[in-house]
């Protein structure tokens, strides 16, 4: 059955919809849309400050063995993602589901969580970075921002977006890699982040070294011009500058459809009728980001490593818990934006859908997949771990607890035809200019003459 | 026991029962905020070689029954706070000069040459030092008769014995990252060294290796077998892989083994407290780390087990606070807040400086032991569940009030004095041993204290453990609801006392009496 078969049959939506979006105008609303993304709705940098940016963010120079670059794992080709249910940070070689161990630079263990998309991360509306929002807008703070430095926090990042750039460089297996293998990694176990002797300090030197970068920044930051030295927010900030320009997504279908310019194909307006109705997924995919940044407890399986630090045992991910310390926030993660979902797989916080078909239908059900799961449903690339890339159990990624607090959510059950037509009105959220890997392409060469993951 | 009571001294028979008062009630523990006892900031600064250390010496240098502290100041200066409280009263102190030294991270308190004043072992990164006391808390250099090697290592880590034959003690002294190894600092952990006495002098230092970047050591007779080893708990961020917890056979000295039963174990180790809370006189162990904070039972026979997790003296994660990172936890110290006749923990916690693998706002903790033995955490409601880098802290009665009283050393915060202000805690009694000649203090002595309902608290006098920071002041019991107990002293050298009675609410210098008695006399404390 067909979502406009199942329309004109009055199943889901009023007949008023149809026919509003038929007349071509802006539809009269059965369900209420959010306003559409305009240029307020983004910072605008001087094109110095993006062209650096895009530089950096391809650079390995910033990792402390010179061998991955933010894009590495946000790559345009990826949909600003990797492919990967849970990537390989540090140590690794190629990119998206090609990457392999590095035999010489093994990893230690696979990232944690999912990497996820950078569609509009620079919008001002993304308040809550990182799916457990460790940096956050938080009015409550001091500085206006939680960040995982807290009162330590530096001052000169210009942005949410730039602080947050700031910490997979002090990450050892995204990008700093590990003990003593350099000096950048080296601080950051010991401890060693901020002021003349940190970890920041150490890689704005090695940028600061290399000419080209010091005449960008210069060009595009006037008191560095003036003399002033290259500190690691200038780098987190033009990076910032870049992601806010290059991932700006706001030209799908579904952004002519909340300007009021065209409407979706019948199928994928029966999903956004159910998706703004008793599909329930706009309680939550709220707004124009498709997000309300607040933390929910879904149900998703946890596989890998899970949030465990290197003294303890256990592979679980309590997600924003971790950084509230609120039980009641036990494995709630931030509501992804759904902007460019379906160039985004795998799916859930640790990637543990490949298809994006089978992550609805238990999302649907929160929980309802705990039983059953297989991490066969993942992409994994293969890697020699000292511990089971799926552990269930108390012992373990603990999924009784996760099942329990998914109790609590809600439950719309939905018939697969129903799931097909939420499928199109993803589909529909899909930016010719995402799918093209952004404006600005990737860069031929680096300033630090480092080889591109390109 | 009957000849125990006769050998009581006249101040305690003349000794009046105070008013019945009712048992701790743990609910009400409380401290009240005397930093300002404090005449000028005190804190533990520095750069990396500081992240670790932080430690307090609790001593009583000019013999006024009313404990002083010296502080570890890092790259700040380091502090003698002489304590001028009244009994029972606020807390006061005020400074009195000390040789300054730079780069201390802790000290220990002991009588190394048996003249009756507590001297100070200071640790530094750098040359160790002993202090010699010469009363009034005056302090000179060690004598160069002694010849004492303080070596140039960075020393994070001490603690001492009284060998059997010696009249002086043996030190050992635990070491962090050996700077000077270019490889490092991961898996460059430096050596520890065992200083034994010649005479009433010290010999040379000998090497205990492997060294695995020690950061809390014990002398404990843990298997009451009269046999005292030495422990070392060890940080796993710097050994990294090839490294383990220690226990070491001191003669002939030699390092446990898996293969006599000494399991291997790994640690973000950082403080050790050993006492018997079960009743069995095997003194559990807590080691601090990163996350969990690891409990240990006794179960003789040289077996240790962790202790299951409904003890609830793991103490993960913060208590409060918004910030759900694994805790870091340095000194920990038993010690029975309440007086309820449980001992209960103190748990200074704190980030190393900027890890955020770990929270950043850590409480510490205050781990009040419940009648079925578990352990609930008071250190919010009792308010001493402060946010700061802590790292070295004393339980120790203050003022004289029978109530024991925190002191707290943070890094890059001021330090911290709690006065304990517990309303109807329960009775205490306080024993300071004392020997003639040499090891005047008693050092490895055994101490049980029975209540009238039979149970029996038990006391090992050592010196060192915590996290860089050892009292050397009489030992603290509370009673609960008794006002009168037994005790008995295994002494040194491995005699035993007959038992003796011993009434509440007063601190009791206990020293070998004829035959197997004991001489117990009245130091302090008031009805």
């Amino acid at each position: 059955m067909t979502g406009l078969r199942r329309i004109l049959a009055g199943v889901t939506v009023p007949l008023a919809l149809l026919c509003a979006v038929s007349s071509g105008v802006r539809a009269q609303p059965a369900v209420t849309l959010p306003e559409p993304l305009t240029d307020a709705d983004f910072p605008s940098h001087p094109q110095a400050e993006i062209d650096l940016g895009r530089l950096l963010f391809w650079d390995p120079v910033l990792s402390g063995n010179r061998n991955i670059s933010c894009a590495t794992c946000h790559h345009p080709r990826l949909g600003t993602s990797d492919g990967l249910s849970l990537g390989i940070g540090e140590g690794g070689r190629g990119i998206g589901p090609d990457r392999k161990p590095d035999p010489a630079d093994y990893p230690e263990q696979r990232i944690p969580r999912n990497a996820p998309g950078l569609w509009n991360v620079g919008a001002r509306g993304f308040t809550v970075l990182f799916a457990d929002g460790r940096i956050e807008v938080d009015p409550g703070r001091p500085t206006g921002f939680r960040t995982p430095l807290e009162d330590e926090m530096v001052s000169g990042f210009a942005s949410l977006l730039s602080a947050q750039t700031m910490f997979p460089v002090l990450s050892s297996d995204e990008m700093a890699g590990h003990y003593e293998e350099n000096d950048i990694s080296t601080l950051v176990r010991q401890g060693r982040l901020t002021g003349p002797g940190g970890a920041w300090a150490a890689i704005a030197a090695r940028v600061a070294a290399i000419p080209v970068y010091r005449q960008m920044f210069s060009a595009a930051y006037r008191d560095i011009a003036a003399g002033r030295e290259i500190d690691f927010a200038d780098i987190s900030n033009a990076i910032a500058a870049y992601m806010t320009f290059d991932f700006r997504s706001d030209s799908a279908p579904f952004d002519a459809r909340l300007r009021g310019e065209r409407r979706l194909s019948p199928q994928a307006e029966a999903g956004m009728s159910l998706f703004y109705g008793k599909a329930g997924c706009s309680a939550c995919h709220s707004g124009p980001l498709l997000t309300d940044m607040k933390f929910h407890a879904m149900g998703d399986p946890q596989i890998g490593p899970g949030k465990a630090e290197r003294f303890e045992n256990h592979q679980r991910d309590t997600g924003r818990m971790k950084v509230s310390n609120n039980p009641s926030e036990a494995f709630a993660f931030r509501t992804p934006s759904l902007r460019n979902v379906t160039l985004t797989p795998p799916y859930g916080h640790a990637g543990a859908y490949r298809d994006l078909r089978a992550y609805l239908m238990q999302h649907s059900d929160p929980g309802s997949a705990l039983n059953t799961y297989s991490v066969s449903d993942a992409i994994l690339p293969g890697l020699e771990l000292g511990k089971p890339d799926f552990a269930p159990g108390d012992g373990g990624a603990d999924f009784n607890a996760i099942a329990a607090a998914a109790a609590a959510a809600p439950r719309h059950l939905l018939v697969a035809a129903e799931i097909e037509d939420i499928l199109a009105f993803l589909k529909s959220l899909e930016d010719p200019v995402a799918v093209a890997g952004g404006r600005m392409g990737i860069p031929d060469a680096v300033p630090s003459g480092l080889e591109i993951d390109g | 026991m009957n000849r125990g009571h006769r050998l009581l001294s006249v101040a305690v028979l003349s000794f009046l029962a105070p008013e019945p008062v009712r048992a701790g009630n743990e609910t009400g523990v409380l401290f009240v905020d005397r930093a300002s006892a404090l005449p000028v900031r005190q804190s533990y600064e520095g750069e990396w070689n500081h992240f670790v250390g932080g430690g307090l010496a609790v001593l009583d240098c000019n013999d006024d029954g009313r404990p002083d502290v010296y502080a570890a100041g890092g790259a700040a200066p380091s502090r003698l706070f002489v304590n001028a409280s009244a009994k029972g009263g606020e807390i006061a102190f005020a400074e009195r000069p000390i040789q300054p030294l730079g780069a201390v991270t802790g000290a220990y308190p002991l009588d190394v040459d048996g003249d009756g004043h507590l001297d100070l072992v200071v640790l530094r990164d750098g040359p160790n030092m002993i202090l010699r006391g010469e009363g009034a808390c005056r302090f000179s250099s060690a004598p160069p008769e002694w010849t004492f090697d303080g070596g140039r290592e960075w020393t994070t880590s001490f603690s001492a014995t009284f060998e059997r034959g010696q009249d002086w003690p043996t030190l050992a002294f635990g070491n962090y990252v050996d700077k000077t190894d270019p490889q490092g600092p991961f898996e460059a952990c430096d050596r520890n060294y065992l200083i034994r006495p010649q005479g009433r002098a010290f010999g040379p230092r000998i090497a205990l290796e492997p060294g695995f970047c020690a950061l809390s050591m014990l002398v404990s007779d843990w298997k009451r077998n009269g046999v005292p080893d030495l422990r070392i708990s060890n940080d796993r961020q710097y050994y990294v892989r090839n490294g383990r917890e220690q226990m070491w056979h001191l003669e002939p000295l030699a390092e446990y083994t898996e293969a006599e039963g000494w399991p291997e174990l790994k640690l973000w180790g950082m403080g050790i407290a050993s006492r018997d809370i079960t009743g069995d006189g095997l003194p559990e162990v807590v080691l601090t780390s990163m996350g969990d904070q690891v409990l240990q039972f006794n179960e003789g026979g040289g077996v240790m087990r962790n202790a299951p997790w409904s003890v609830g003296t793991y103490s993960t994660v913060p208590y409060k606070g918004d910030d759900g990172r694994p805790s870091t936890g340095w000194h920990a110290e038993f010690g029975d807040v309440d007086n309820d006749g449980r001992d209960d923990l103190f748990i200074a916690k704190g980030n190393v400086d900027q890890m955020p693998s770990n929270a950043i706002h850590d409480p510490n903790n205050l781990l009040i032991q419940q009648p079925d033995g578990t352990f609930v955490e008071r250190g919010d409601a009792a308010g001493v569940g402060t946010m700061d880098r802590a790292r070295g802290a004393a339980l120790v009665d203050l003022n004289g009030d029978g109530l024991l009283d925190i002191l707290v050393n943070n890094r890059r915060a001021p330090m911290e004095v709690w006065q304990n202000a517990t309303a109807g805690a329960g009775h205490w009694l306080a024993l300071d041993l004392s020997l003639p000649g040499s090891n005047r203090r008693a050092v490895g002595a055994i101490v049980e204290l029975r209540l009238p309902d039979g149970r029996v608290l038990t006391r090992e006098n050592t010196i060192g453990g915590g996290h860089a920071s050892g009292a050397a002041v009489p030992l603290h019991f509370g009673l609960g609801a008794y006002d009168t107990a037994e005790v008995r002293v295994t002494w040194p050298k491995g005699s035993v006392s007959d038992w003796a009675p011993v009434h509440a609410d007063g601190v009791f210098r206990v020293a070998p009496g004829e035959g197997e008695g004991l001489t117990i006399s009245r130091l302090g404390g008031a009805p």
